[in-house]
């Protein structure tokens, strides 16, 4: 598929281009702020979802090399109201009627582009946040194992054999896993 | 997915199992559905690890700059219709600085319209039926400027869905380049006294067309319905400044 022209956009993003940062509040955050007081948000939470959004689309481009296949604007809304919809069940209210389609007529690229982004950073920061639920040691093995570095020579420097390495690593993963299967995602 | 548990999981996938047990463990994953939608799971975890336990730097400065820039645009004041001289005591710095960086841009230029009337029309409708393809037309067109060419694709989209704010809008912009002025003008006056997003978008457009005309206390009569909020208010700023 053709990438279109509002990758610039990401690529911003992923340059830290404070001009393309401060039009991205300019052109967008009147508009999710509107959305957002018109279902049972505040002022705040609209400022929380609109960053959210930002790091999570960035996260996106930098870790799974997201390309947009359409315009910027409706898939960014997209994320923002898809977001703003998971808080609102998170807060245990009902969902209201008011409709971001009021704003486009959106496609189905553009739905599916959101969707993933949503999607995936959900899970991310549930793998994050059971992650931090380990203790120091399994902690750090994982953060030095993951780094790619040689494991002989991770367990020289953690001043453990690797065999215990490699064993304590299996069951450092074996416990975040079931404690991410413990939520049911 | 009884046989194995998670440790198996982790010693399969990171390949820490001696060859005939692995080779027992894919005969199982063949089988098992939910073996195979734990490895894939664990396949997902190790890979996000992989990449976000690391540092990153760029997007510890892309949330610095996020959080300057909130306060500019997410005030504590609830949305509310203000004049433009409150607007600029409220808005301070921050609209200032917008301001600046347009009228920089657009600075001694008197081609209002040419300064700030490119107004892109995005939809991405591809649900496929008629009225979508009508509307995708419409965008192409308006987007070449071949205004004339988007009326009659506007007026048919509106027979479909007379409530559509976003055609309303676009053809009223679009009309304003037209010999269709004032139907134009109509159009953005139903989106302004309407409740969508295009509101201020619509109140704004009419402060141009105004200012093109050189009719400044018309322009500065739009202008002023627009709240410091609004998406538009720095351009709006920006325009009442070089009227002024």
């Amino acid at each position: 598929m053709m990438i279109h022209p509002d990758q610039r956009y990401l690529d911003g993003l992923l340059k830290n281009d404070t001009r393309l940062v401060q039009e991205i509040y300019e052109r967008f955050a009147g508009k999710i702020k509107y959305y957002i007081l018109q279902n049972q948000g505040t002022e705040d939470d609209a400022a929380d979802i609109f960053q959210e959004s930002i790091i999570d689309v960035y996260n996106q481009a930098k870790y799974k090399d997201l390309q947009l296949t359409c315009p910027f604007e409706p898939f960014f809304l997209l994320v923002c109201k898809r977001k703003w919809l998971n808080e609102i069940k998170k807060r245990g209210r009902q969902p209201v009627t008011k409709k971001l389609d009021d704003l486009y007529d959106v496609g189905e690229d553009v739905f599916a582009a959101a969707e993933q982004v949503v999607q995936e950073e959900a899970q991310t920061g549930l793998f994050l946040a059971q992650f931090e639920r380990l203790g120091d040691k399994c902690k750090e093995i994982l953060r030095s194992t993951l780094t790619g570095e040689a494991q002989e020579k991770i367990a020289e420097t953690l001043g453990v054999t690797y065999g215990y390495l490699r064993k304590k690593k299996s069951e450092c993963m074996a416990t975040l896993l079931s404690y991410i299967q413990a939520q049911k995602i | 997915m009884a046989a194995y548990n998670n440790e198996d999981i982790v010693r399969y996938v990171d390949e820490d199992m001696l060859p005939g047990e692995r080779e027992q463990f894919e005969a199982a994953l063949q089988e098992d559905a939910a073996l195979s939608a734990a490895v894939a799971q664990y396949r997902a975890l190790r890979s996000t690890l992989s990449a976000r336990l690391q540092p990153d730097e760029q997007v510890k400065l892309l949330k610095t700059k996020l959080e300057e820039l909130r306060p500019k645009h997410f005030g504590k004041e609830p949305a509310k219709v203000v004049s433009m001289k409150k607007y600029f005591i409220a808005a301070g710095a921050a609209a200032a600085v917008l301001a600046g960086v347009l009228l920089f841009r657009y600075s001694h230029d008197t081609d209002y319209m040419g300064s700030y009337g490119n107004i892109e029309m995005q939809v991405s409708a591809e649900r496929g039926n008629n009225a979508d393809s009508l509307l995708q037309s419409a965008a192409l067109y308006f987007n070449e400027k071949a205004y004339t060419k988007v009326i009659p694709l506007l007026d048919a989209y509106l027979k479909t869905d007379s409530s559509s704010q976003t055609a309303l809008y676009y053809r009223g912009v679009a009309a304003t380049h037209t010999n269709a002025v004032a139907a134009g003008l109509v159009d953005l006056e139903k989106v302004y006294d309407g409740e969508s997003v295009f509101k201020y978008d619509a109140a704004f457009y009419i402060a141009l067309y105004y200012a093109q005309q050189q009719k400044h206390k018309e322009a500065f009569t739009w202008l002023e319905k627009i709240p410091a909020d609004a998406s538009v208010a720095a351009k709006a700023a920006a325009l009442e400044k070089e009227l002024k």
